[in-house]
C-alpha cells in the first residue's frame, strides 16, 4: 500500500491490521472475533426481543395489524447515550419532566457500560489477549467516551450534524499529544476491535427490504448515480491528483458519495485504511456536511425546484443522514420525505460497498499494480477481511426475517432500538477515541499539507451534486407521473 | 504509540501537563460559555427550535436513528 510520504510516522498502522501480520498471535483473529462475537451479541438481541413479544403476534399476522404492536425488548432502556443540553453538561444526564420532576438518567449507561465491559472481555478473551488489563483500562476509556456524547449533546453541535465521532477523536488526540496515552490504558486500547464489531452489528441494520421504498426512480438516484460518483472520484484522485494512498483515496470518495461517517467507517476497515485516514475523511465529510446542509435547501429553493426533485437531489447528495433530514424539513412534507427515503435507500448500499471494496483491494491493490498473474482464491481468501463477512451475515439475516413478514419487521425494529443500535454507536464511539489516542498530530500533517483530500473531496462533491440533480430532475420531474410518485408520497 | 511517547517525553512534565490544562480549559470556554451563547442567537435558536419541535434527529449517521417510520415500498411490489 502506498504512502502519504516517503518516511511515514513509526506508528502510523492500519486501521485493519493485515490477517499475514496478525496470524502469528495466538488466539482467535481480530477479524473473527468480530464476526463471532457480533453474530452472538445479533442472536441474543433477536432472542430477547422474541421471548417478550405481546400477546396474539403470529408470524403470519397482517401488515396492518403488525403496525398497531407495542413491541418492547425487556433490555429496552437499559442500553442508550446522554441526552441533549444547552447551558448545563449534566442535563445531559437527566430528564425533567413538564411538571418539573427531575429522572437521573443513569440506568441507559450503567447498561452500557455493563455490557460493553462483558462484550469487550469476551473479545479479548477469544484473541488471547490480557482480560484483566482490559478490565482496568475499560472505565477510563468508556468514561472518555461518555464526555465525546455529551460534547455531542450540546444543542448547537447536536443540531448542525457535528457527529460524536469529531468528538472523541479530538478527546483521544488531546491526551495523546499532551501528556501522552498512559501505558494502562493501552489495555483497552483496540480502534479496530471496536470497529470491526460495530459494523458488524451495523449489518443487522442493513436491510436490504428497504431498497425497493421509492421503487425505481429511489433506486436509480441513490443506486445508480452513487458507484459512478465513488468510482469516477477514485479514478480522479489517482490519474488526475495522483494521490499517493490509495486508501485514502477510497475512503473519501465512498465518504462523501455513500453516506458519510458510516461509509467512511466501512470502507477504511475493508481497504485496511490507516487510522489518520479514516480521522481526515471523518473530518472532511463533517464539513461539508454543515455547509450543504444550510446551503443546499436554499439553492433548492432559488432554482424554484419541485420539492420532491429538490428532496430527491438533497437525499443523494448530502452525506449525513441527519443533516438530509433537517435539510429537507425546508422543502415541506413531500421534499422531507424523498430527501429522507432517498437517504435510507443509500444506506443500504454501504454494505455492497464494503463487500466490493474488500474484494476490490485483496484481489488487485494487494497485489500491486504490476501483478497480472491471477491470485488464487485460497490467497484472496487469506487477505480477505473476514468481518465483513460477519456484516454481510448479519444483513442477510436481519432482511429474510424483515422480507418474510409483518410480524419479522416489527421484531427486527424491536431488537434493533432495544440493543444493536446502542451498541453499535458507542463502540464506534470507543474506537474514534481509541485513534485519537493513539495518533499524532504530525502523521496528520503530510495530509493536510499537500491539500489533495480537500480537492479530491470538492470535485467528487461537484461531480456527484451534477449527475444526482440530472438524474433527479429525471426520475422526480419528467417521470414523476408514469411512476405515480406524487400519489404513493401523498399517500403516506 | 512509541512515537507519541518519545514526542510527548521530549517536553517537560510541567509543559506536558500545562498543555492539557490549557486545551481543557479552551473546551470547557468552547462548550460552556461560547456554545450556550451562539444556541441563544435569533437564527440558531429558531433552527433548534425547529429541529426539536419536529424531532428531527440531525445527529443521526444512520437512518435507524431517525424517529420516521420509513415506507415499505408495498406499492411498487
Amino acid at each position: 500500500m502506498s504512502e502519504p510520504n516517503e518516511n511515514p510516522p513509526a506508528s502510523s498502522s492500519p486501521a485493519s491490521s493485515s490477517p499475514a501480520s496478525a496470524a502469528r498471535k495466538p488466539g482467535l483473529h481480530e477479524d473473527w472475533t468480530a464476526a463471532y462475537l457480533g453474530l452472538l451479541i445479533l442472536v441474543v438481541s433477536l432472542s430477547l426481543a422474541l421471548v417478550s413479544r405481546p400477546e396474539g403476534t403470529k408470524w403470519n399476522m397482517p401488515a396492518a395489524e403488525a403496525k398497531s404492536v407495542e413491541w418492547k425488548s425487556p433490555v429496552k432502556g437499559w442500553l442508550g447515550k446522554p441526552g441533549t443540553w444547552t447551558d448545563n453538561p449534566v442535563d445531559s444526564l437527566r430528564k425533567t419532566s413538564e411538571q418539573g420532576d427531575v429522572t437521573w438518567q443513569w440506568k441507559p449507561l450503567v447498561g452500557a457500560f455493563g455490557s460493553l465491559l462483558v462484550i469487550g472481555a469476551l473479545a479479548y478473551a477469544f484473541r488471547a489477549d490480557s482480560v484483566p488489563k482490559f478490565l482496568i483500562a475499560f472505565p477510563a476509556l468508556f468514561l472518555l467516551a461518555t464526555l465525546s456524547y455529551v460534547m455531542a449533546g450540546q444543542s448547537v453541535v447536536k443540531n448542525y450534524n457535528l457527529e460524536y465521532a469529531l468528538w472523541a477523536l479530538l478527546v483521544g488526540l488531546v491526551i495523546a499529544n499532551t501528556v501522552g496515552t498512559p501505558k494502562w490504558l493501552d489495555g483497552a486500547v483496540s480502534g479496530e476491535l471496536y470497529i470491526k464489531l460495530g459494523l458488524v452489528l451495523l449489518g443487522a441494520e442493513v436491510l436490504f427490504g428497504r431498497l425497493l421504498a421509492l421503487g425505481l426512480p429511489g433506486v436509480c438516484v441513490a443506486w445508480v448515480v452513487t458507484p459512478i460518483v465513488l468510482i469516477s472520484t477514485y479514478v480522479f484522485g489517482q490519474k488526475v491528483l495522483k494521490i499517493p494512498s490509495r486508501s485514502l483515496n477510497m475512503v473519501i470518495s465512498a465518504d462523501m458519495s455513500v453516506c458519510g461517517v458510516s461509509a467512511a467507517i466501512a470502507t477504511a476497515a475493508a481497504c485496511k485504511a490507516k487510522k489518520e485516514e479514516l480521522s481526515l475523511a471523518v473530518g472532511l465529510s463533517l464539513s461539508f456536511t454543515v455547509m450543504m446542509m444550510v446551503v443546499m435547501p436554499r439553492v433548492v429553493q432559488a432554482m424554484g425546484l419541485d420539492p420532491m426533485v429538490g428532496g430527491a437531489w438533497i437525499g443523494g447528495t448530502i452525506d449525513s443522514t441527519g443533516a438530509v433530514t433537517a435539510a429537507g424539513e425546508a422543502l415541506g412534507p413531500q421534499g422531507s420525505e424523498t430527501a429522507v427515503t432517498v437517504k435510507m435507500i443509500q444506506n443500504i448500499l454501504i454494505g455492497v460497498t464494503a463487500f466490493c471494496v474488500a474484494v476490490y483491494w485483496t484481489r488487485f491493490v494487494e497485489s500491486g499494480d504490476s501483478a497480472t498473474s491471477a491470485v488464487g482464491v485460497s490467497e484472496i481468501w487469506r487477505r480477505f477481511p473476514k468481518f465483513v463477512l460477519g456484516f454481510l451475515a448479519a444483513s442477510a439475516v436481519c432482511s429474510a426475517i424483515f422480507a418474510a413478514s409483518a410480524f419479522g419487521e416489527v421484531w427486527i425494529g424491536a431488537s434493533t432500538d432495544a440493543v444493536t443500535k446502542s451498541l453499535r454507536g458507542w463502540l464506534f464511539c470507543l474506537a474514534f477515541v481509541c485513534i485519537g489516542l493513539d495518533t499524532n498530530f504530525r502523521q496528520l500533517l503530510p495530509y493536510l499539507k499537500s491539500g489533495k483530500p480537500m480537492v479530491l473531496y470538492v470535485c467528487g462533491q461537484s461531480l456527484n451534486i451534477l449527475l444526482t440533480l440530472g438524474m433527479s430532475y429525471l426520475m422526480f420531474g419528467v417521470l414523476k407521473d408514469y411512476f405515480a410518485l406524487n400519489e404513493y408520497i401523498v399517500a403516506r | 504509540m512509541n512515537t507519541l511517547l518519545l514526542a510527548s517525553s521530549s517536553r517537560s512534565a510541567f509543559g506536558r501537563w500545562a498543555s492539557l490544562f490549557g486545551c481543557v480549559a479552551l473546551m470547557a470556554i468552547v462548550w460552556l460559555v461560547a456554545l450556550p451563547r451562539i444556541a441563544r442567537m435569533p437564527a440558531v435558536a429558531d433552527h433548534i427550535q425547529q429541529m426539536e419541535q419536529e424531532r428531527i434527529e440531525v445527529d443521526a449517521m444512520f437512518y435507524t436513528e431517525l424517529e420516521w417510520d420509513p415506507p415499505t415500498g408495498a406499492a411498487w411490489r
